[in-house]
């Protein structure tokens, strides 16, 4: 079953990882950071709404490039033994996607299973959860993009966050991110379906 | 002239060996019944100036054809040609006549004996888009089926060609290309 | 955790424009890029979604394919390869893609059914599996109690060759005392023909072959039997190598050959020793290998040099020329592997041959150096498991008699039965699974008059309504494949592979190990053995001293899906290691084929000699290999394959003009056997005198004659070495009917 909330919390970390240069995404997270309880995070947002370079910098140096990968952002990484990226498992998460109409095939164009895009999509699927319920729509129909929100995080979600949070938090030294994965860490963890 | 987004089929004939992997693919994946193919294998047995006979197999489906005599005689205009160069049959426009079945020469068209329509290979549009390839071009265990940019492989491959054993360039200027490396 | 049934509708379609998709900037929905995705069928899609659930196809194939199936909701609902293995690249073959269907087949046998009526009156009764086991349990005791278990018989092959699901049940039958099945059908003439030459069936690795210079396709069908080969023949060809055909039976790979023989059936021996004669005469031998590595090689050559050119060419109906041209390509290569077929072998003299395309080999010096060698069959994988254990072979105590599979003619008679010309007990007790006797079994017509004994109590385990089942007292509900967990070894190809269970068993059917462990314990046997799981049993098979599986665990396959096994060189005579044969080395002559009554170098006997009086000199020999749309007698009821028609008679059109049979015409076979009803296809794929027809085709099925099928002609006597089926030495009459 759903927390509410789910849907906020989704919405400004997806934010964090697919628009990390923007100093909307930290004010957005300093709002969070607040109205969920993490100080220290609020406090180091704050700093990045004024210096979001910083921020977006790390972030492109552990996740991004141009220079080798300090912590690869695909899930196809973190569970194959072969660590071969765009593979089967980008294509079963790409499916996942289609199953909601939705396609990673966007101006950012990355890989389905993108860190960004799969939080993302998690996004979207408790939004339009929220507003069925508010519009009214049929029980079986809600019930339908919970499974589908569910299956994802059994099937891929689960399988990865935690290990690449953890890799963030071990190999930065900017304490903006250390808060940050912890805080979406300790959030998924209480959502994580068992 | 020709469309240098031309997508088409890229069938290496000399590999095929007719076992109707493609043929099943599709049907699976386009959920048709059972005595609905929209691609076909059929079979040739060649004889060659020193009198052996061999058996050479012709996996064919919508030619996808830059002039595509289908969209000219559609009376409902069912039929769209993309940038792409694939020809798209809306099936919601179409109007029963079956005029496209009778106008296409390589019988890429077949009408639904369920609701009277016509009904044709789309080039798998659907899984071009997730990236992925036509059920066809991954249902042969023998990988002689690819999709392409036919234009560019024309132009580049020596091996490539429209002509074949049960195919050639018409007037209809078919999509498809063969290739062959051997002999 | 499952996701709940996908609609066929997008969740978009249905909504309208939801107010979240404003926010995305990762995402985007499907139809953004409007031009490049006009004529999508995007609901297409969904049945791709789901959980994904891997297994190894567990047909009678050598491809043995890795599948990757999505599940939703508990239900199966798409296949494909997976393309992580090369082997099996991006899909399964064309049966494989239904597997779907294959699973939800709509006659699926869900219950427990009783017979009423006679035999094969077509009268059935569900009945509750209480009442199943309550008549099957009394009948076994009283079968036992009166007869001895011995008139027990299990019929059972390759319907499921996992490791527990195709002898798993050996538990049941070791433990009861049953008599012992010995399935023998396949490859076990080759297994003495080439085993006397080099001392085993086992190859080189097929993944060698795109290393090779010169494929040999002898007597194989790719397209049929490993289809996913091919691309590695191709890419072999693409390097510059050859391929070489020999087939009374033209396949597509030897219509794509560079060299392709059409030979008389049966006549293999002598056309090896024709290519022999060539290389010997234009000294394209290894005269090192022959020196140091085999024995026999004087005596070889000079059995080849004594056979004339002109019984060469009256035997085989080849020219000397075309057997020279195929031999020089031989005669050049550095590298040749030979993939042996198994129909081949199923002749009379299936043995003999053999072991002159064995010696063929030797003469090029073709093993132990890297892509080189005869692949036949790579058993190694299956072989190295723990059977003992696994199949529970230590259960069975005391000697019970052995009763050949292909022998169901004459084992099953109520009088004086017999299997391999010896008296046995009778049989009071058939238990069928993995298996179609009525499709498969030779000379089916007294097969079927057997079944019909009234004491003779006949359970049916199976899938589906096989022509089998028709004769059976009780009918169980069998499991597919994907309904429990199991484990294979590759018998082509250097694999271990998982297949993992991918949904419910369906209905009220039971997995073969869940039936025969709960049989063994209703019979009140207390051993472990009936309370392992299939994991436990996994682990058992992979509990062994083998080198090549070492380090491998029920664990790593369930991570890893498919494990490629480090085999050793299976026959290093090179490498100072010595072959499986009496002497150590490659035989060229072999005393073994001496003390088993034949020609100690090079035997050409004929099939025709051993022919029976009213065979021998009927006007057509029988060829019935298989097709590509079938394997043995499954898929016959899939939807999407059994479009394709699987009884057609090749025919030569010198033949068919003869007897003014046209393409498409109904056609009669008949001989002393019986009859059967084909139609017509006209073509050079035969020569004149051959007519080939699809082996195992089911009775039920044949649009063209009312229970009729090609077994009902074929011949049950053995081959000459191994008790191995011999179903081409059969010849019959053709007519229009």
């Amino acid at each position: 079953m759903k927390l509410n909330g789910q849907e906020k919390t989704f919405a400004v970390f997806k934010d964090l990882f697919l628009n990390p240069g923007l100093p909307s995404t930290y004010e957005e997270l300093q709002s969070w950071a607040m109205e969920f309880g993490y100080k220290e995070l609020a406090e180091e947002a704050e700093k990045a709404v004024k210096q979001p370079e910083e921020a977006e910098a790390e972030f492109n140096r552990l996740c991004i490039g141009p220079y080798r990968l300090i912590v690869i952002p695909y899930e196809s990484a973190w569970v194959t033994a072969s660590r071969k990226l765009n593979g089967p498992i980008a294509e079963d998460v790409a499916n996942f996607y289609a199953a909601a109409g939705l396609s990673s095939a966007s101006e950012l164009n990355e890989f389905p299973d993108f860190f960004g895009n799969e939080l993302e999509f998690l996004y979207f699927l408790s939004a339009l959860e929220q507003e069925l319920s508010l519009k009214g729509r049929e029980e079986k129909l809600i019930k339908e993009v919970q499974g589908l929100s569910d299956s994802f995080r059994a099937e891929h979600f689960d399988k990865w966050y935690e290990s690449f949070l953890k890799a963030i938090s071990e190999n930065t030294n900017q304490q903006f991110w250390k808060e940050a994965v912890l805080a979406l860490n300790k959030e998924l963890h209480r959502t994580q379906v068992r | 002239m020709s469309n240098k987004f031309q997508k088409g089929f890229i069938f290496r004939q000399e590999n095929c060996v007719g076992c109707g992997g493609c043929s099943v693919a599709c049907q699976i994946h386009n959920e048709l019944p059972e005595d609905v193919r929209f691609r076909k294998v059929d079979l040739y047995e060649v004889t060659s100036p020193d009198g052996r006979v061999r058996d050479v197999w012709y996996s064919h489906a919508c030619m996808h054809c830059s002039n595509p005599t289908c969209l000219a005689v559609c009376p409902a205009a069912a039929f769209t040609q993309r940038p792409d160069g694939i020809v798209v049959l809306d099936r919601n426009k179409c109007t029963s006549c079956g005029l496209c079945r009778t106008a296409c020469p390589y019988d890429a068209i077949t009408i639904s004996k369920i609701d009277g329509k016509a009904a044709k290979c789309n080039l798998c549009v659907e899984l071009l888009d997730a990236g992925l390839n036509p059920a066809c071009v991954d249902g042969c265990p023998v990988k002689c089926l690819k999709v392409g940019n036919v234009t560019q492989v024309l132009a580049q491959t020596q091996s490539a060609s429209k002509k074949g054993i049960g195919y050639e360039d018409g007037p209809n200027r078919p999509n498809m290309i063969i290739i062959r490396e051997r002999k | 955790m499952y996701m709940t049934k996908l609609t066929r509708r997008y969740f978009l379609q249905g909504l309208g424009a939801s107010a979240a998709l404003g926010t995305l900037t990762g995402l985007a929905p499907k139809n953004v890029f409007a031009m490049n995705s006009y004529g999508a069928n995007t609901p297409l899609m969904a049945k791709r979604a789901g959980t994904i659930k891997y297994s190894s196809c567990l047909r009678n194939c050598a491809d043995r394919c890795l599948m990757k199936f999505s599940v939703q909701n508990g239900r199966m609902t798409y296949v494909r390869g997976a393309d992580e293995q090369y082997k099996t690249g991006s899909c399964p073959c064309v049966k494989g893609l239904t597997y779907v269907e294959y699973t939800y087949a709509p006659d699926r046998i869900l219950h427990p059914m009783v017979r009423v009526g006679e035999k094969g009156s077509h009268k059935w009764k569900r009945i509750t599996w209480d009442e199943a086991w309550d008549i099957l349990i009394k009948k076994t005791h009283e079968v036992v109690e009166q007869y001895g278990a011995e008139a027990i018989l299990p019929y059972s092959y390759s319907g499921n060759y996992g490791a527990i699901g195709m002898r798993g049940a050996d538990r049941f039958f070791n433990r009861i005392g049953s008599s012992i099945l010995d399935r023998l059908v396949c490859t076990e003439a080759g297994v003495w023909g080439y085993g006397s030459v080099q001392g085993t069936t086992d190859g080189p690795d097929p993944e060698t072959i795109a290393n090779c210079d010169c494929y040999v396709s002898w007597g194989f069908n790719e397209t049929v039997s490993n289809v996913h080969g091919i691309k590695l023949i191709n890419e072999a060809r693409d390097k510059g190598a050859k391929v070489l055909a020999v087939n009374p039976n033209r396949t597509p790979i030897c219509s794509q050959a560079d060299v392709y023989l059409q030979p008389k059936p049966s006549t293999d021996a002598w056309v090896a020793t024709g290519v022999m004669k060539y290389l010997i005469a234009n000294d394209m031998l290894d005269h090192d290998f022959l020196k140091n590595c085999c024995i026999g090689a004087d005596q070889a050559i000079a059995k080849v040099n004594s056979v004339d050119w002109k019984d060469i060419e009256r035997v085989t109906g080849l020219t000397q020329k075309q057997i020279e041209e195929f031999a020089d390509v031989y005669g050049r290569a550095e590298r040749i592997i030979i993939r042996a077929g198994y129909g081949m072998q199923r002749n009379y003299n299936g043995a003999r041959m053999t072991r002159a395309i064995g010696i063929l080999q030797a003469m090029r010096g073709m093993f132990d150096k890297p892509s080189c060698g005869i692949i036949y069959d790579n058993v190694r994988p299956i072989t190295g498991m723990n059977l003992n254990l696994g199949r529970g072979n230590y259960l069975r105590k005391g000697q019970q008699q052995h009763v050949n599979m292909t022998d169901l003619d004459t084992a099953l008679r109520a009088e004086n039965p017999t299997t391999e010309n010896r008296p046995i007990k009778p049989i009071h007790m058939l238990v069928i699974y993995n298996g179609n006797p009525v499709a498969v079994s030779p000379n089916v017509n007294a097969v079927i008059e057997n079944l019909k004994r009234k004491d003779l109590f006949v359970v049916g385990f199976d899938m589906i309504m096989t022509d089998s089942l028709e004769y059976c007292d009780l009918i169980l509900p069998a499991s597919t494949q994907f309904e429990t967990d199991d484990i294979i070894g590759d018998y082509h190809s250097w694999y271990v592979q998982i297949c993992e269970k991918v949904i419910e068993p369906l209905g009220e059917s039971k997995p073969n190990w869940d039936f025969f462990a709960e049989w063994g314990r209703r019979m009140d046997f207390t051993e472990q053995a009936f309370k392992d799981t299939p994991k436990d049993i996994i682990r058992q098979f992979l509990q062994t001293d083998t080198p090549w599986y070492q380090g491998i665990t029920l664990e790593r396959l369930e991570k890893e899906k498919f494990i490629h096994l480090d085999m050793p060189e299976s026959v290093p005579v090179r490498s100072g290691g010595k072959a499986e044969t009496e002497s150590g080395k490659i035989e060229l002559y072999s005393e073994l084929m001496k003390r088993s009554g034949f020609d100690p170098v090079i035997d050409l006997t004929l099939c025709e000699e051993e022919m029976p009086e009213e065979e021998k000199n009927l006007p057509f020999r029988l060829l019935s290999p298989g097709i590509p749309q079938r394997v043995n007698s499954s898929f016959y009821n899939v939807k999407y394959i059994r479009a394709y028609n699987a009884y057609e008679c090749e025919i030569n059109p010198e033949d068919a003009k003869r007897l003014g049979i046209r393409m498409g015409d109904k056609v009669r076979l008949n001989n002393q056997r019986g009859e059967a009803f084909f139609v017509a296809r006209v073509t050079t794929r035969v020569a004149p005198g051959v007519v080939r027809t699809a082996k195992c085709n089911w009775r039920s099925t044949n649009p063209y004659g009312n229970q009729t099928n090609t077994n009902s002609l074929t011949t049950a006597k053995l081959t000459d070495m191994g008790g191995c089926s011999a179903y081409h030495s059969t010849r019959v009459n053709l007519s229009k009917a």
